[in-house]
């Protein structure tokens, strides 16, 4: 046989594997599989499962399963009762007494008291534990003080008055405080357990918790196993066994794994093949309106942004985010026209889009023209701009797309370029405003509307393009003091859409987070889950 | 042969040391900062983090309290699996980590090289046959075509379609569970064991004394098992130490494709997260590995080349 003939062979030996690989049809005959253990892939490992120290999405995942707060929530988002059964506020909004349900114990059946929970929360504003999440007690009585290490941790606003009862004092009422107490970084540990082992307290073989399940096997990077805890006060309705949850990071090989029938539930799915999946799996592959919105950042330390308001509107007002959505991204995601979602609160801080949103495409680019021009640049003074994003193919594209419609629209008067850099080096670059346009996005921790505020604030560590506006500030400082919700409502509003029009950021579109959920998999209700915090006790198999 | 083995390890530690140095130097004049995340870190928190990771003091004092925990056999901690010893991470004791790398490897190599060994000899053999060209037009192909597509490609057919094995995952290290990433290691790494196998078993098959050999009327059996064998197999033994070595710590893309827990995974971690105590452990540990076997592989070569001992 010639090296040609054996060439030939191969290639239509593989051309045939590839044919019959794609016309066959995704199995789904999952009937056979164990109704006591369900596995879900979670995107990546969780760096950490320390409720006090975690940060990210794949460890609240776990900690939401782990451990219990005060309070909790539902699947509609809505705060129900958790460790606490039930709570009273002061008239003044400022003091919250929680009553602990009686006789619950942790996965070792020891106790939960009113200790463990004061011990919670001083560990979040603890300076040796630098919490990258204590900004949740920042709102506590003298929290702020001990963050920075001028008064001991006792003196934090959080008293137990007994065994089972505990109280709370405020600086300022906060409406949206008992959504905190059911953040995972406050979640209740067992004072015993973890002043016992130290920092290896999380580990499988030592762990303790207060939530629906315990932790029975960790792999890094392997797979995570929880068994149900008999001990959680509502472990009746706690109705699967066993949970694995995988760290698949990549989105094809999730998919695949899907395919087979090895997971449950994904986390993500591949961008490239959305229209596919949704024909292939048209009630099993959810698109999921997310609590987040990307936008970018207009460096606000260089003269050219600074001075130039005009400038900053002219490109905000050139972006089609319409075909952003559409052409670009193609997802379901929102156009956003304005710097709080129209979902956060269910839907309280709606109808804050600039007024230009709704007018023609050819208003728009005539208006963005007009205002370039008055801003100083053309032909003759062509404005300079390079966009930065961390290396990703979809950060990529929509840097080209925006960089082109400045482009189409501003003509000659403008010459944009693109850098992408890795991660960190963004991250750096970015924190110290060494860019002109930078890639962004924020994911709301809880709902409220205090998640998106905050970023604009003179001085949030959060606020990358580095913008201020005293008056903004005040307004919102005056919403937190409020007592009455409808008026803080109002000043909030008023103060987003005065800094809407500083035009320091260019909000792009609200986020949507796509899944494949199995069809054995019941009681999981995705499609009103905008926040996407899960807790595996909702779950029920066929 | 003891003498020469103290010798290579002791002249290797110096090569290690400069490793070290070098690595850790350039770790971190890497920009980007381990704490670094969307939610920036409060100062407070920032400057107690780099505290207690020693970041906050000099370099200089930093990588000689670095030697000195890995004089007293410590990593150091994680800074991606906050507060985990690197040395648990690396070699768990519940089976995750090096330890699934090894099992990989180790399983690639049993199949991979006496594979790769008897096509080479039996190519070499038949020069110019069919299946010799087989062999050499494999070679091509696999080496052209690397496990990034082959990997998925397996998956798909003999996954996804046909479901005969797993998509993913390591289960409990079974054999359903292994078979798709080994036999795409062996795929990778049994061409190149072939192709060495045969050039070497050709050129001994035209050497002076195979002639003689002949001349002298041994059968071809005989000429084979006792005089071309063993001269032929002692460049594939050269090709064998880094081999090892390589899939060791450099089976990344496979491990990733099947989602196994090795140590290919933790090594893109460390780089995209800055873990820099992870990153200077997984090259201490390559470096080590690939010292390690090549002194194996010239002890082999002593072994079987006496013109080398002496």
């Amino acid at each position: 046989m010639s090296i040609k003939k054996l060439t030939g062979l191969l290639l239509s030996l593989t051309s045939l594997g590839l044919m019959v690989a794609c016309s066959q049809k995704p199995a789904s005959d999952l009937s056979s599989k164990d109704k006591n253990l369900i596995t879900v892939d979670n995107g990546d490992d969780a760096p950490t499962i320390d409720p006090t120290i975690s940060q990210d999405t794949t460890s609240s995942r776990v900690l939401y399963d782990l451990f219990e707060g005060l309070t909790s929530f539902d699947q509609s988002q809505k705060t129900i009762p958790g460790l606490a059964e039930k709570w009273e506020v002061s008239p003044d909004g400022k003091t919250y007494t929680f009553h602990l349900r009686s006789g619950i114990k942790f996965s070792d059946s020891s106790p939960i008291t009113a200790e463990d929970v004061v011990f919670s929360w001083q560990r979040l504003v603890d300076p040796k534990m630098a919490s990258p999440y204590s900004i949740l007690a920042n709102n506590l009585v003298n929290a702020n003080k001990i963050i920075a290490g001028k008064l001991p941790l006792d003196q934090l606003g959080v008293k137990a008055l007994d065994a089972q009862t505990i109280q709370i004092n405020l600086i300022n009422p906060d409406s949206s405080f008992l959504q905190i107490c059911a953040m995972p970084n406050v979640a209740i540990m067992s004072k015993a357990n973890v002043t016992k082992f130290g920092q290896a307290w999380t580990n499988p073989k030592n762990i303790v918790t207060s939530g629906a399940y315990t932790l029975s096997e960790w792999i890094i990077q392997g797979h995570m196993l929880l068994t149900k805890n008999p001990n959680y006060y509502d472990a009746k309705s706690v109705a699967i066994e066993k949970v694995n949850i995988l760290p698949i990071v990549d989105t094809n090989s999730s998919l695949n794994r899907y395919k087979t029938g090895e997971i449950d539930i994904t986390h993500w799915s591949p961008v490239d093949q959305y229209k596919q999946l949704k024909l292939d799996y048209p009630t099993q592959f959810h698109t999921v309106t997310q609590e987040g919105l990307s936008y970018y950042d207009l460096n606000m330390t260089l003269a050219k942004f600074k001075n130039n308001p005009q400038l900053r509107q002219a490109l905000s007002m050139a972006v089609d985010r319409q075909a952003i959505v559409k052409e670009v991204l193609g997802q379901g995601q929102i156009p956003a026209y304005s710097y709080a979602t129209s979902t956060v609160e269910n839907g309280k801080f709606a109808g804050l889009d600039y007024p230009w949103a709704s007018w023609p495409r050819d208003k728009q680019i005539a208006t963005a023209q007009e205002l370039f021009k008055a801003a100083g640049y053309g032909p003759n003074n062509p404005l300079k701009l390079m966009i930065n994003y961390n290396t990703n193919d979809g950060n990529k594209k929509l840097a080209l797309a925006i960089g082109s419609m400045w482009q189409q629209v501003f003509g000659t008067g403008i010459q944009v370029t693109q850098a992408n850099q890795e991660w960190k080096t963004f991250l750096k670059a970015r924190n110290k405003a060494d860019y002109d346009v930078g890639r962004d996005a924020w994911i709301a921790d809880y709902n409220s509307v205090d998640s998106y505020t905050n970023l604009y604030q003179c001085g949030n560590l959060q606020n990358n393009a580095k913008s201020c506006n005293p008056e903004y500030d005040k307004l919102i400082a005056q919403a937190q003091a409020s007592q009455d919700p409808e008026q803080r409502v109002k000043l909030i509003r008023q103060a987003l859409q005065l800094v809407q029009n500083d035009y320091a950021i260019i909000p792009l579109y609200q986020y949507t987070y796509t899944r494949l959920v199995s069809p054995r998999v019941k009681g999981y209700d995705i499609d009103a889950n905008h926040l996407d915090h899960v807790m595996s006790k909702w779950y029920k198999l066929d | 042969m003891l003498k020469f083995a103290v010798k290579r390890i002791l002249v290797s530690i110096p090569t290690l040391l400069a490793i070290i140095s070098l690595v850790f130097f350039l770790v971190h004049i890497t920009p980007g900062n381990p704490f670094d995340g969307e939610r920036a870190l409060s100062p407070e928190a920032l400057k107690s983090l780099m505290a207690q990771y020693r970041l906050d003091l000099p370099i200089w004092q930093q990588y000689l309290l670095y030697l000195n925990d890995l004089i007293h056999g410590s990593f150091g901690i994680s800074m991606k699996y906050l507060g985990q010893p690197i040395n648990s991470l690396l070699f768990p004791d519940n089976m995750g980590g090096f330890w699934v790398t090894l099992r990989l490897s180790i399983y690639t190599m049993i199949i991979a090289v006496p594979f790769g060994i008897i096509l080479g000899a039996y190519a070499g053999l038949h020069k110019n046959s069919w299946f010799d060209k087989l062999v050499v037009s494999s070679n091509i192909f696999f080496t052209a075509v690397p496990t990034m597509v082959t990997g998925p490609l397996f998956v798909l057919i003999l996954a996804v379609t046909l479901q005969l094995f797993p998509a993913g995952g390591w289960g409990d290290g079974d054999f359903a569970h292994l078979f798709l990433p080994v036999l795409v290691l062996v795929l990778a790494y049994s061409p190149t064991i072939a192709f060495v196998t045969r050039g070497s078993i050709i050129d001994v098959l035209n050497s002076n004394y195979i002639r003689t050999a002949r001349a002298k009327g041994l059968p071809t059996k005989k000429i084979l098992f006792k005089h071309a064998i063993k001269p032929a197999i002692l460049p594939v033994i050269s090709l064998l130490g880094p081999m090892f070595a390589g899939i060791l710590v450099g089976a990344v893309v496979t491990e990733q494709i099947f989602t196994l827990p090795g140590l290919g995974v933790l090594t893109t971690n460390a780089a995209t997260n800055r873990d820099y105590n992870m990153i200077m452990a997984i090259t201490i540990l390559g470096s080590i590995l690939t010292i390690v076997f090549n002194i194996i592989v010239d002890l082999l070569y002593m072994l079987l080349d006496p013109k080398i001992k002496q």
